[in-house]
This record gives C-alpha cells, sequence and structure tokens, in this order.
C-alpha cells in the first residue's frame, strides 16, 4: 500500500448528532448525507414477511418507505448519536451506525481488483468517551468481512475537524449541530479540559418553531418534526438585538412577514401579525435566558436541562457566549487572547441568513457572537461561520486523511494515526 | 437544501521531488500574480483555496472557486515551473454529472471506473450513481498546458456554451 493509494482513497464519515455526513475525497467540497437513523423493521409481522423484506434495519434514503405508524415509530427508529455519546451497551445504537458505515462505503467503494479499501476518517463529539473509539474501530473492522472495504482507519472529534479544515491551529471551536453544542479550544491539539458541552443545538429551535406554530393556528403542522425543521430554516431570523427586531418587526408587518408554501403539498403557511416571533428562533439558539422566553415555559414549552451523560456535564440554559467565556477561562491565561481572536464557528445551526430588506435588524451568527462578547467585555474577539458550516467536519477529516502518512500508526496516547483494520 | 454551487475544480501539484518544496511552489504562485493570504490565493476576482498539503511536502491541493477554463490554465501555468506534473480533478453532482457524462459518451447507471482518451489526455472517471456523483481526473505537463489541453476539456465537461452565457455576450457586446 503506498500514499499515493490512500491520497485517492480517504473516505470521511461525520457522525452528526442527527445528519451523518459522509463519503470519498473525490466528492470534492460537498459529502453525501442521510440522516444519522436506523429503524428496526418488525421482522416477527406477518406484512413484512408477505412482503418479503428481509432486512432487520434500515437506513439511508430507504427508511422513509419502512415507516409504520406513529406509535411504532417512537419505539423503533433509533438515533443513535442523538447527544453524541452512546451508551457502552445501547446494542441497538451500535447497530444502527454499523448498518450506516456500511451503507456509506457500499455506495463508494469501486469494482475494480486493485480497490484494497479505504483509509476512513471518522469523526465524533469532543466528549465522546475512549470505548466508543474502540467500540468505533471494532465496526470498521466488522466492514472487512466480506471484501475489504477499510484498509486503515482513524477517529478524531468534530471541533479539531473543523480547525483542521480551517488551518487554524489556535482557536477556539464551536460546533452547533442539532442536538447539541460543544465548545472546544484548540492549541494544536483539542484541550479537553477545557470543553464545554451545551444541552441544546437546532433541535431546541424547532420546539420553539413547533410552539410559534401552535399560535398561529398550525398546531397539526406542529407534531412533524422534519416539516417544523424545514419551516425553521426557512423563516427563523437572528435579531442583532432583539427588543429593537421586534419594534422594527411591528412596524414594518410587511417587510418581515413570512409565509411560505410547502413543496409538493397544499400546505401554506403564514404568519400574519404573528410574524415577529420570527426573530425569537435565532435569539432562542444563542440565549435561551431572555426573558421573553418564560412565557413560552410557563405555557409548557420544555427548557433545555441540565444533564449529566457519562462524565460529561451538558448545560441546559448557558448562553451562546457566557459558553465560550466559561470554556476559554479554564484554560492558561496567556493562551486566552489567542482563543478569543480566533473563534471557528460550525454546525447547521449557525447557517442564519439575513433576507433582503432586514439587513438593520437581521444578523448573521459570527456577528451575533461577537457582540454578546463584546458586551460582556471581552476584547479583540475575531468570530468567523465556516464556509459551509454543515460541511466543515467531513471536510477536516479529508484534509486529515489526505495529510496523515499511511505509516504513522494510531497511538492511543496521543488519539491520532492510522489504525490497520485490514 | 444545499445550493449548487457549480462544478468543484481541484488542483493536485505533484512537487518535483528534491529541488522543489511548497515554498517553492508558492513563489512561482506569486510570479503568476496569485497573491497569497493566509490558506486563500487571488488573482482579481478569482479566488483558490489551498485545501491540503502533504505531510512530506511532496504534494498540494487547492480548490478553485471558480469554473473557468482560462483562470485553470493561468493557476496551472504559475504552479507548472515547480511540479513535475499537475493533476486536475472535477467533481460533479446531479445535472452537471449527467451532463459530462453524455458528452463523454457514457451512463452514469454504473458504479465503474472509465478510461478515456480525449486530446491526448487520459481521462480516468469514476461514477458513482447513488450518489448522482461523477469524478474526472487527469495528469497534465508543460507539453499538454502548451497545448491548452485544459481548456478543451474543460470545455468538453461543461457545457460552456448555454444560453446564459451566449446572453452574456450580447449583452457584452450591447455594452
Ligand atoms: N440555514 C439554517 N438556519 C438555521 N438552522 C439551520 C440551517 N441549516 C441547518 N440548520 C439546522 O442545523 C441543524 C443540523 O446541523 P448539523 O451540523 O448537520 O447537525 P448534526 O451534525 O448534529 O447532525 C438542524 O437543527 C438544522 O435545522
Amino acid at each position: 500500500m503506498n500514499e499515493e493509494y490512500k491520497r485517492e482513497h480517504v473516505f470521511g464519515l461525520d457522525y452528526g448528532t442527527s445528519d451523518f455526513k459522509f463519503g470519498p475525497i473525490t466528492l470534492g467540497e460537498v459529502p453525501e448525507v442521510v440522516e444519522n437513523r436506523g429503524y428496526f423493521v418488525d421482522s416477527s409481522s406477518l406484512m413484512s414477511r408477505l412482503m418479503g423484506v428481509r432486512k432487520e434495519i434500515v437506513v439511508g434514503r430507504d427508511v422513509p418507505m419502512f415507516l409504520e405508524s406513529r406509535e411504532e415509530l417512537a419505539k423503533r427508529m433509533v438515533y443513535p448519536m442523538r447527544n453524541g455519546i452512546i451508551p457502552k451497551d445501547d446494542e441497538r445504537a451500535w447497530k444502527v451506525i454499523e448498518e450506516l458505515t456500511k451503507y456509506a462505503l457500499e455506495i463508494f467503494a469501486p469494482e475494480y481488483d486493485d480497490f484494497q479499501g479505504f483509509y476512513a476518517v471518522a469523526s465524533i463529539s469532543v466528549v465522546a468517551p475512549r470505548y466508543m473509539y474502540e467500540r468505533l474501530f471494532e465496526v470498521f473492522k466488522e466492514m472487512n468481512r466480506g471484501r475489504v472495504l477499510i484498509r486503515a482507519a482513524t477517529i478524531i472529534p468534530q471541533p479539531l475537524a473543523v480547525a483542521i479544515a480551517h488551518k487554524t491551529p489556535t482557536c477556539t471551536v464551536v460546533e452547533s449541530g442539532h442536538g447539541n453544542t460543544q465548545v472546544c479550544p484548540i492549541s494544536m491539539y483539542p484541550v479537553r479540559d477545557a470543553v464545554i458541552a451545551l444541552n441544546r443545538g437546532g433541535d431546541a429551535a424547532n420546539i420553539l418553531t413547533a410552539e410559534i406554530l401552535k399560535d398561529a393556528g398550525y398546531g397539526d403542522l406542529a407534531k412533524e418534526e422534519s416539516l417544523v425543521r424545514k419551516i425553521k430554516e426557512e423563516i427563523g431570523l437572528l435579531p442583532r438585538n432583539l427588543s429593537e427586531a421586534i419594534q422594527f418587526a411591528k412596524s414594518n408587518p410587511d417587510k418581515v412577514r413570512a409565509s411560505l408554501k410547502i413543496p409538493g403539498t397544499r400546505v401554506k403557511i403564514d404568519l400574519e401579525d404573528l410574524s415577529w416571533t420570527r426573530f425569537l428562533i435565532g435569539e432562542y439558539v444563542f440565549n435561551p435566558g431572555h426573558e421573553i422566553f418564560q412565557s413560552y415555559f410557563a405555557r409548557g414549552m420544555p427548557r433545555p436541562g441540565d444533564v449529566k451523560i457519562g462524565d460529561t456535564y451538558f448545560y441546559g440554559m448557558m448562553d451562546m457566549a457566557e459558553a465560550v467565556i466559561t470554556s476559554v477561562e479554564k484554560c492558561p491565561i496567556e493562551l486566552q487572547p489567542y482563543l478569543y481572536s480566533k473563534i471557528l464557528l460550525s454546525g447547521g445551526n449557525f447557517g442564519w441568513r439575513i433576507p433582503r430588506g432586514l439587513e438593520s435588524v437581521a444578523t448573521t451568527a459570527d456577528l451575533k457572537s461577537k457582540e454578546m462578547l463584546v458586551e460582556k467585555g471581552i476584547e479583540n474577539v475575531e468570530v468567523v461561520v465556516t464556509g459551509d458550516p454543515k460541511f466543515s467536519v467531513w471536510k477536516g477529516c479529508i484534509v486529515y486523511g489526505y495529510a496523515v502518512p499511511i505509516d504513522y500508526e494510531w497511538r492511543w496516547e496521543r488519539m491520532e494515526g492510522w489504525m490497520n483494520v485490514a | 437544501m444545499l445550493r449548487d454551487s457549480g462544478p468543484c475544480i481541484r488542483v493536485v501539484c505533484k512537487l518535483r521531488s528534491g529541488d522543489s518544496d511548497v515554498e517553492a511552489l508558492f513563489r512561482a504562485l506569486e510570479a503568476g500574480e496569485w497573491k497569497l493570504a493566509g490558506p486563500k490565493l487571488s488573482k482579481g476576482e478569482f479566488e483558490a483555496e489551498i485545501l491540503s498539503s502533504s505531510l512530506e511536502g511532496d504534494e498540494v491541493i487547492f480548490s478553485l472557486r471558480s469554473a473557468n477554463p482560462e483562470v485553470l490554465e493561468d493557476f496551472s501555468r504559475a504552479a507548472i515551473r515547480e511540479c513535475w506534473y499537475i493533476e486536475v480533478h472535477y467533481h460533479l453532482r446531479a445535472e452537471a454529472a449527467e451532463k459530462a457524462a453524455e458528452n463523454l459518451g457514457i451512463k452514469l447507471g454504473e458504479k465503474r471506473v472509465f478510461r478515456i482518451k480525449e486530446f491526448g489526455v487520459q481521462l480516468k472517471v469514476e461514477s458513482f450513481p447513488a450518489a448522482r456523483a461523477l469524478t474526472i481526473s487527469y495528469r497534465v505537463g508543460w507539453g499538454e498546458l502548451n497545448r491548452n489541453v485544459m481548456k478543451k476539456i474543460h470545455e468538453k465537461l461543461i457545457n460552456t456554451k448555454s444560453p446564459k452565457s451566449l446572453l452574456d455576450r450580447i449583452m457584452g457586446w450591447m455594452k
């Protein structure tokens, strides 16, 4: 096996909390995306036997075709990485990871004879414990039961992948996906003792969006999670300053009015005089403690709670700037200014855009974070949203795999290098 | 979901082992008026991102932000001084992939590697039907660059004579 072969066969796998992004270096800048979930088919049911369904578990694009009733869904659908950590003994979750990994590799594994397996670079949460690394390597070995799909593999924490994609050795990475948010200072390596995890990501904004839809008379739609997510991405706005934005919305109703049609259905949504609530959606991501959300909590909207999973504490309500400061302040004082001067935001939950006509009141995640940090007295802050924030982890996986020479073997002390699995 | 940002073109520079290194390559690009700033290079409105370089320092990958064949040639001409050869990769998806497959006379429906000769250059074409993706790569040196092979291949892969560019030309002429 030579270096040349490896460079052409690097394969990135980003196990996100809701989406799994994967694909070989040959895909260019954009990976394939499927939901990080698996559906356990009731193989004992008469119907599935009649229909000739032989699979025990379905992943990838075919999942929607197998869905049964709502109650069954809750029991049979497994999102293995919901909060970034898979419990050691959660066999169903590991089974999903195994199936998804196989699904991903088989889409791209070439049929030619001189194919000798990919060099797989996987990325998981920075709070993932060591047993997850061990188990994932086992999964990779399993992939080679028939023919060799993976020659060697390595695993890197998601924030490190982001830093690599941006070639920034000293920085603070804030990775906010669907289920959680990780704040991770990096000084060549992730400063693990300084990591702060939040028990919220894009899912929190979905919950608020559902409440807003209910208030606007679309209670039936509010139950469909994937629809709510799409509506949120379309209509949600991140305000520069919440009260000014609401003021603006109330005096310029036409400019802020949200109305949208769901393609392929007859559904049309118009928030009418509740259109000002569009600004609440983005604000909630950054600052769920704002008093304006109290009324929603009072009416029963669940509050993101503090939880402990494994050895990691996930904060529910801590605001985004506070999370960055708490994390950076756990690092040596001398390092802190460098960490503030390069803050990288990645993950879909930072994808907020400014629609035309709302430039004066809506903002983007980088400007919002900067403003919040400056308000808390931090100087010389520089924040950037990574280009294509949803894909920067995958891109980092590819860059890493490409650069690390094949003879650099995996070392547990450093958690780096290639583990031979073939 | 994702906005199609057009074809992704990557340029892999294989450095002349022994007497050339990454720094020399950047100097050559700068001599070709490509300005280096952090992980990016730019010339006028055109940008190239330095995607990665191997730890051994024998290879650098750039990602071009423009699907303009003149820019691709210009960039490669500057880089080739320090390179043994240059490898160009096109990463196409969806309609663009289908269009290119059609132009090359192959079908996207099958997962396969094709070797196709065009303008005296061997193209390696890899198709991934499940992802509606097509990857095309080829190598060039001085000789091929002088024969404007890059531009010809580009035009073969990407239908540059689209109605839009025609309209653009007419508009340009009216001005
Ligand atoms: N343009 C956007 N504006 C706001 N949120 C977005 C946008 N695009 C994606 N998201 C949200 O980002 C989250 C998914 O981000 P991603 O980084 O893929 O998560 P994960 O890796 O944890 O699966 C979802 O909650 C999604 O709704």
